[in-house]
């Protein structure tokens, strides 16, 4: 008996003292905002660019406070994909009470994760993000065309790898302001896709399709796409 | 502590009772699903213990039977022409005999010439050039290359989920929650996979010391031949040591494969491929990563008098393995012990629609 009156009185303490805490992706190209098949962005370069696909795997969310204490997403890894809306908004539940200053992630699938073999859901190796000739998954997936570009114009952009030297999973962490109390509190995080076109150029780089120095490179101006909405 | 446990058969009960009253709405019977019923898994006298993870996929006879059902379904490719038997047919142990690269959907030629299904469970490493790392994972290559199956991963579960069977066979693999997915599908065939073991050939029984299994004068002759030349890299039981090497072969201009090195990118592993087993090699021509040999005799010839010597060429075979006429005539003799027709023509690896 003991036992079930501690298991109630935590469902108490835990509906009381924290909520739902949900963070909403907004993605954008500089200032506009960003969706498939439709519109074409300028890039810092001059290059037209529409866009076809953009997957990638965000994980590793943890929500530090003010007082050094931390909350960490009980789901490891959420896949994100421009074709399916429900996958914009993350739900992390019963998160406790205080001041989060910042918010820590990764883009990508971590190497333990990757040598694990197989996994359910947004893991699933059908999930598209799972090279099929050489096992590992693919952390992000950009793809579209150049319009103005003179041949070339498909450009296709898979990012992973998790083999040293050609490791491309990264973790990065924001600024956030944000009180969490008894209420349900949602945030905006601004995923700029034109970060991806600063220095890089579609009519330079059309494929990155495997590990590599280059993938490794690529991955390293991921963390920069994603900012908090103050 | 001790009172946790009345409380515990009580609810275990009630689960039961619940449990069976859903499998009354009559889309499955719930006594289908076993999980306590896992299979054993044989691992033959004198072999080492096998590499895949069986806490993580028991086997079980619906998960098996299920993994078979897909193993020989066409729906799994674009335009339902193709199957993994196509390719792996299971009296040719498994492979496609006659076509010396792999041949999938509306023709399409691959690059590299079918494997062997068998004994895979005593293996960490799948492909010619070792590029897939679980056996899982595996049916995702031909399921989804251009040149085998092509078959879209979102529509391949729209087919699964609206046939009139899958759903439920689904289920009672792997219970009552199991939706279709690639995480199930993948499972299961990988179960009926690790049922395609081969180790009852001639040569198995005379190592066993079977009554009535004894080698010829010249078959043991050639498991000596063999000792001496080729069992290095064909280590047995397996008939590989599972490492990656160069043969010596040309490289054909055409194909240009590097093999392994297109996993590691280490120059070092340039030309190198998959040491083959060699069980069942009697049925399961041609030969090598591209086909180019049709017959044992052109193999022999291969290492005798062939090799190409190149940077990764292996040390072993630097001067070609130097054997006789009559060395060769009883290695091959000796390689015909290796088939083990209680393999092949076992049905339950055949067609699961005719037998
Ligand atoms: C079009 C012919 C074709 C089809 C269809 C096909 N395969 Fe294969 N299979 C191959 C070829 C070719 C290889 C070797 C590929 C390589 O090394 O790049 C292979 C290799 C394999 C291997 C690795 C064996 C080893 O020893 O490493 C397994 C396992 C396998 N196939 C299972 C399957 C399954 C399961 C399916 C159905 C989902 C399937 N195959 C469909 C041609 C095919
Ligand atoms: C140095 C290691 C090594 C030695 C020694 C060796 N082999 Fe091989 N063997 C290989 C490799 C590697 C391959 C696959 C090469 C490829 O396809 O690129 C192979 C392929 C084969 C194949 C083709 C199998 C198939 O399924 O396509 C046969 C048959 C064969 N070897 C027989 C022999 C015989 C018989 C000997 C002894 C005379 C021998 N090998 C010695 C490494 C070796």
């Amino acid at each position: 008996m003991k036992y079930f009156l501690i298991i109630i009185v935590t469902f108490f303490l835990s509906d009381c003292f924290a909520s739902n805490f949900r963070i909403k992706l907004s993605h954008k190209f500089s200032d506009e905002v960003f969706a498939l098949n439709e519109k074409t962005y300028t890039s810092v370069n001059n290059e037209e660019l529409t866009f076809s696909r953009l997957k990638y795997y965000l994980g590793n969310i943890v929500l530090n406070y003010d007082n050094g204490d931390s909350y960490t997403d009980l789901v490891r890894y959420h896949l994100i994909d421009l074709d399916n809306p429900e996958t914009m908004i993350l739900e992390l539940n019963n998160v406790p009470e205080g001041n989060i200053k910042t918010i820590k992630f990764s883009i990508g699938v971590d190497s333990l994760t990757n040598s694990n073999g197989l996994m359910e859901g947004d893991l699933d190796p059908l999930k598209g993000m799972y090279w099929a000739w050489s096992s590992g998954f693919i952390n992000f997936k950009l793809e579209g065309s150049c319009v103005n570009c003179e041949s070339n114009k498909e450009f296709t952009y898979h990012i992973g790898g998790f083999i040293a030297p050609y490791q491309s999973f990264q973790t990065t962490l924001v600024a956030v302001e944000q009180e969490v109390s008894d209420k349900d509190v949602a945030i905006e995080m601004i995923v700029n896709i034109g970060e991806v076109f600063l220095e890089n150029k579609a009519s330079l780089l059309h494929k990155v399709m495997s590990p590599s120095k280059t993938s490794k490179c690529f991955s390293e101006i991921l963390p920069q796409m994603f900012s908090i909405k103050l | 502590m001790k009172k946790i446990f009345p409380g515990l058969i009580l609810l275990t009960i009630l689960g039961l009772v619940t449990l069976s009253f859903e499998g009354v709405d009559g889309t499955y019977e719930l006594s289908d699903y076993t999980p306590d019923d896992t299979l054993t898994f044989v691992v033959p006298e004198g072999w080492p213990q096998p590499l895949y993870d069986f806490d993580k996929n028991p086997l079980t006879k619906n998960g098996i039977a299920l993994g078979r059902k897909l193993f020989y379904d066409d729906m799994l490719s674009r335009d339902s022409t193709v199957s993994c038997a196509f390719c792996h047919l299971s009296y040719t142990n498994f492979t496609h005999i006659d076509h010396k690269l792999s041949h999938g959907i509306e023709d399409r030629i691959g690059t590299r010439n079918t494997l062997s299904i068998m004994n895979l469970a005593w293996y960490n490493t799948f492909m010619w050039d070792g590029g897939i790392t679980n056996l899982d994972v595996q049916p995702l290559a031909p399921l989804t290359s251009f040149f085998e199956m092509d078959m879209d991963p979102d529509e391949l579960i729209t087919r699964l989920e609206s046939s009139s069977e899958y759903p439920k066979l689904f289920k009672q693999a792997f219970g009552k929650d199991a939706d279709v997915s690639g995480y199930y599908m993948f499972r299961a065939m990988s179960q009926f996979i690790l049922t395609l073991n081969t180790y009852n050939s001639k040569y198995d029984k005379v190592m066993r010391k079977e009554a009535g299994a004894t080698f010829t004068e010249r078959e043991q002759k050639g498991l000596e031949v063999f000792r001496a030349k080729c069992a290095s890299c064909h280590k047995e039981p397996l008939f590989t040591d599972g490492t990656f090497r160069n043969n010596g072969l040309a490289v054909d201009t055409n194909l240009n494969d590097g093999g392994r090195i297109k996993i590691t990118r280490n120059i070092d592993d340039s030309l190198k491929f998959k040491v083959p087993s060699l069980r069942n090699i009697e049925v399961s021509y041609p030969y090598m990563h591209d086909g180019r040999y049709k017959s044992l005799q052109m193999i022999l010839f291969h290492y005798s008098n062939g090799i190409t010597d190149s940077k990764t060429l292996d040390p072993a075979l630097k001067k070609g393995l130097n054997m006789g006429e009559d060395d060769k005539r009883n290695l091959i003799i000796f390689l015909k012990t290796l088939t083990d027709i209680s393999f092949i023509r076992n049905k339950a690896h055949a067609d699961p629609n005719r037998y």
